[in-house]
């Protein structure tokens, strides 16, 4: 297994590309393990991760977030935060949080997030005289956001693996992600008298309401999503069709942006954007059946018990190995490969099933914004044109920040339980 | 000990295909005195239903427990649909009693071609319906309710006959359609209805009792031909005491099921006029006793001893 | 083949790839409104759209991965090779391109035989809509071959790009390119 580990490292470092690392790595454990037979097993276990009904949730989440995007939507809703929260010290920095916030709401995956907020804010925040690497950080961290508030990729695919309430889900993560916004927001608010970030221009009074018009349709978005889901009118799966629809509707109908063309470049980039999520899922399941035929999630799942038998340290040791897993892989390959372990351990923890899916799927989002591998990292790097080190160093104290919600989370039950219980889950 | 025979089977390690497996695995080690061992994987460890059938096809796994539904759409082995007629088995007894005979090791032997090694059964539970809402207790009132079913042939036609309006939707989602109403009614077995925890999301049971829903024990051929012929036969021999003894487990476990499930709330209805579904469904029978000889033998089977 | 005649012949190829993704993008989207439409509003199902709707996936998947690599949506670390002089960072991506080309062969090779041999069986969605639509004369539906051939086409395709960059790479050793300069004529080409 450590050849395993080590090819899949070296592999990536040279710039192999991280799905063919995970690939590579799978056949070069093969050949030197003499197991060359189980060869032909591959296409299948890769056909087989992708074949799942529910991971249609991926290609309409990314559909929708297109579609928002060509219709203008993400500066909408930047403008309108900036008429909400704008006036302050740092304003700007503020603006950027809570356009995450809200856009949250009509994006289903971190990725479409941090592009589409990223090449609004990045640049502005640029020319206002912020650091571009601190901008792109800010961008990173609130695209994480994203996956916390429905419509939510990474806890509708938890919620079908591990049978859990995909509505309770949703409810569950939302004071979380309100939780880490505001402190989101404290840090900008810090760092700007540090920094003396300037306090932007107000937005004129006669473009307010319309720009209320136009971005409160977007923002109702997530009310329509569990709405259905719990009246019984779609699946969570079918919910992310339902989603791509109304921004089909929102941009074609009510703000008259999006012509054909621009439709049919959205399914395209749709298209290329799922090719590149499942070619990892899929590489992943090759890794998957490796590890399952070197038995390692129960061997994790001993040792973790072997340490203790106690839950909270469980947790945190679960915790552990989560982010560990985030460093290097995509947050789908990451819960593919945890699953075995999550199985495991999760009976030992005394916590509730909701609670639990939450903390995991946000641990698994800080590996979206952590250096090696970070998706989102990558995206706000390239946008802020800034090296990713750079990158990389700004972000280390709000991985700080997301790292102390997750503590929260696993430890107050209350923060993911109230709302649900609430709605009578 | 000179052979290991990894086996998986995608129910949990709860499931009763878990305890046939193991009752297996006890009588092989017995009956060839150590010299194969057999290993029992649940929870998917070494794939869905399908992935095991490929599996076993193209040679990467050497056994499985795989729901017999399955067969038929994954291999084409259309002689399994004789095992899911409607209401001709009378009982657990009688199914177990064809299995073991020799009709069952003929069909059996129709999987050779496919180099599958078929030695045996084990059984999940006869299938009846769950419903959320008014309590099913006349065959009228199936009528237009959305119910979830496996979606081949065999059973559109049955569901179809009966007047439900079949929904197609991945398992995973049935626990949370249920819930909140985006579906009526499942057609399931009991043991399901408990290790899903579904009566949290529907509470009214018909012991309609449709069909049964057996699992088929399957080597793969390569490692059935690694196997001594002393030990083939040791094998086979297992496989039929298991099939026996896995069917009185079944027939055991309803009881303790219906049990189970009146202790979580759950309303046991019969249907009162039974012999109303029956005659929709008859139907469905003369049509596939037409498509395979096979399961013409079955149906004559079945009817013999009733 | 000059460089010029060999995007020429790719531009038709990558304009029909285009359109039937985005036909299937758009297809996945129809049938999955369909059915909530049907179910919520007519108590009826589609019994094998869940099936098709994957299949479609599956498809989309392998179909669009060649395009989505050329649009830099395959993730991979570039710190290295950015570090690095003209010759050794041509070198190095030229090795990448070569490992990542075997696994695509590997994956042909082994995709195809798997399809082969798991493939036999005939698709039940498309034998309910052939049912649907011709009733008891239906003719025999396609085998799941059609499905899991997708992989060994997605990677073949694959595959031929990733011959063209070693190409590129290869070539550009000696004429004094830059591994950049590689870049952002790939960048162009897509543009147009
Ligand atoms: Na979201
Ligand atoms: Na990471």
């Amino acid at each position: 297994m450590t050849l395993y580990l080590v090819a899949f490292v070296v592999f990536m470092i040279v710039g192999v590309p991280i799905a063919f690392s995970l690939g590579l790595a799978s056949v070069a454990y093969l050949l030197i393990n003499d197991q060359w037979q189980l060869m032909i097993g591959f296409p299948q276990k890769m056909i087989a991760g992708i074949d799942s009904f529910v991971l249609l949730t991926i290609p309409f989440f990314i559909l929708a977030g297109n579609l928002m995007n060509s219709a203008n939507l993400t500066r909408q809703i930047v403008r309108f935060a900036q008429m909400l929260v704008g006036r302050v010290k740092g304003g700007l920095a503020v603006v950027n949080v809570v356009s995450s916030m809200m856009f949250s709401g009509v994006s289903g995956a971190a990725t479409a997030e941090a592009s589409a907020i990223g090449s609004v804010m990045i640049p502005a925040m640029a020319k206002d005289g912020y650091r571009p690497e601190y901008a792109a950080a800010l961008t990173a961290t609130g695209s994480i956001l994203g996956p916390l508030v429905p419509p939510s990729l990474s806890l509708i695919l938890y919620g079908v693996l591990t049978g859990t309430s995909i509505s309770d889900l949703f409810l569950a993560g939302i004071v979380p992600a309100f939780l880490l916004c505001g402190l989101l927001i404290l840090y900008a608010l810090w760092r700007a008298r540090v920094e003396d970030h300037p306090i932007p221009a107000p937005i004129p009074k006669n473009e307010r309401v319309g720009l209320a018009v136009k971005a409160l349709p977007a923002l109702f978005l997530p009310v329509i999503i569990v709405g259905g889901i719990r009246s019984g009118v779609f699946t969570p799966t079918e919910a992310a069709a339902v989603a791509a629809l109304y921004a089909l509707l929102i941009g074609g109908v009510l703000y008259r942006t999006l012509s054909g063309s621009k439709i049919a470049q959205a399914f395209y980039d749709t298209a290329t954007m799922t090719a590149g999520v499942m070619l990892i899922v899929a590489m992943a399941s090759m890794t998957a059946f490796i590890l399952g035929i070197e038995n390692i999630p129960r061997a994790i799942a001993l040792g973790m018990r072997s340490i203790s038998e106690q839950p909270w340290i469980l947790i945190l040791l679960l915790n552990m190995v989560l982010l560990v897993l985030g460093l290097f892989l995509e947050p789908l390959a990451a819960l593919v490969l945890a699953m075995p372990i999550l199985n495991e351990v999760f009976p030992l923890l005394e916590i509730n099933a909701v609670q639990f899916g939450v903390m995991v799927v946000l641990n698994l989002m800080i590996g979206m914004i952590t250096p090696p591998v970070g998706l989102c990292l990558f995206i706000v790097a390239a946008i802020g044109k800034q090296p990713l080190e750079k990158v990389a160093r700004a972000i280390l104290p709000m991985i700080g920040i997301c790292l102390i919600v997750l503590g929260l989370i696993a430890f107050v039950p209350f923060l993911t339980l109230s709302l649900p219980a609430f709605f009578g889950g | 000990q000179e052979v290991t025979i990894k086996m998986g089977h995608a129910a949990s390690s709860k499931h009763i295909f878990q305890t046939g497996l193991e009752m297996f695995a006890a009588k092989v080690a017995e009956k060839t005195n150590g010299n194969v061992a057999v290993e029992v994987y649940g929870d998917r460890q070494l794939g869905d239903d399908k992935q095991l059938l490929e599996g076993l096809q193209i040679g990467l796994i050497n056994g499985a427990l795989v729901s017999a539904p399955t067969l038929p759409l994954v291999l084409g082995a259309s002689g399994f649909d004789a095992l899911q007629m409607p209401f001709v088995v009378s009982s657990y007894g009688q199914l177990s009693e064809v299995l073991t005979s020799d009709l069952g090791d003929e069909l059996l032997a129709t999987l050779d071609d496919k180099s599958i090694k078929g030695v045996g059964f084990v059984e999940a539970g006869q299938r009846h319906f769950l419903s959320a809402g008014d309590p099913v207790t006349e065959t009228a009132k199936f009528a237009g309710l959305k119910t979830r079913i496996v979606p081949i042939p065999l059973h559109k036609a049955i569901w179809e006959a009966i007047g439900v309006n079949p929904v197609g939707m991945a398992y995973g989602e049935v626990y949370s359609a249920l819930e909140t109403g985006t579906i009526d009614a499942v057609e399931i077995n009991l043991s399901s209805i408990q290790s899903e925890s579904l009566y949290d999301a529907a509470d009214q049971v018909t012991l309609t009792g449709q069909y049964f829903w057996p699992g088929v024990i399957m080597l793969s051929g390569a490692t059935w031909d690694s196997l001594s012929d002393a030990d083939k036969a040791a094998v086979a021999e297992a496989g039929r005491e298991t099939t026996t003894e896995a069917y009185a487990l079944a027939a055991e476990q309803e009881a303790d099921t219906i049990a189970f499930l009146k202790d979580q709330g759950v309303t046991i209805n019969e249907l009162s006029d039974l012999d109303v579904m029956q005659a929709r469904t008859a139907s469905v029978v003369d049509d596939w006793v037409e498509k395979d000889p096979m399961v013409a033998r079955f149906v004559d089977a079945f009817r013999a001893g009733n | 083949m000059s460089a010029m005649t060999f995007s020429s012949l790719q531009r038709p190829f990558r304009r029909a790839l285009r359109g039937l993704l985005v036909t299937i993008v758009g297809a996945l989207l129809v049938i999955m409104i369909v059915q909530i439409v049907l179910r919520y509003g007519f108590s009826a199902s589609l019994l094998w759209a869940e099936e098709v709707c994957r299949y479609l996936l599956i498809w989309l998947a392998f179909l669009a991965v060649p395009l989505a690599f050329e649009r830099g949506e395959v993730a991979s670390l570039t710190f290295l090779s950015v570090r690095m002089a003209r010759v050794p960072a041509l070198v190095l991506a030229s090795v990448t391109a070569l490992l990542s080309l075997i696994l695509c062969l590997l994956l042909v090779y082994y995709g195809w035989r798997f399809a082969d041999m798991a493939g036999r069986a005939t698709i039940p969605a498309i034998r309910f809509i052939l049912e649907d639509l011709f009733g008891a004369n239906a003719p025999e539906a396609p085998g799941t071959f059609w499905v899991y051939v997708a992989l060994p086409v997605g990677m073949g395709l694959l595959a031929l790009r990733l011959i063209g960059d070693l190409v590129l790479c290869l070539r550009a050793i000696s004429s004094g390119d830059t591994l950049g300069d590689i870049l952002m004529r790939t960048e162009t080409e897509l543009a147009e």
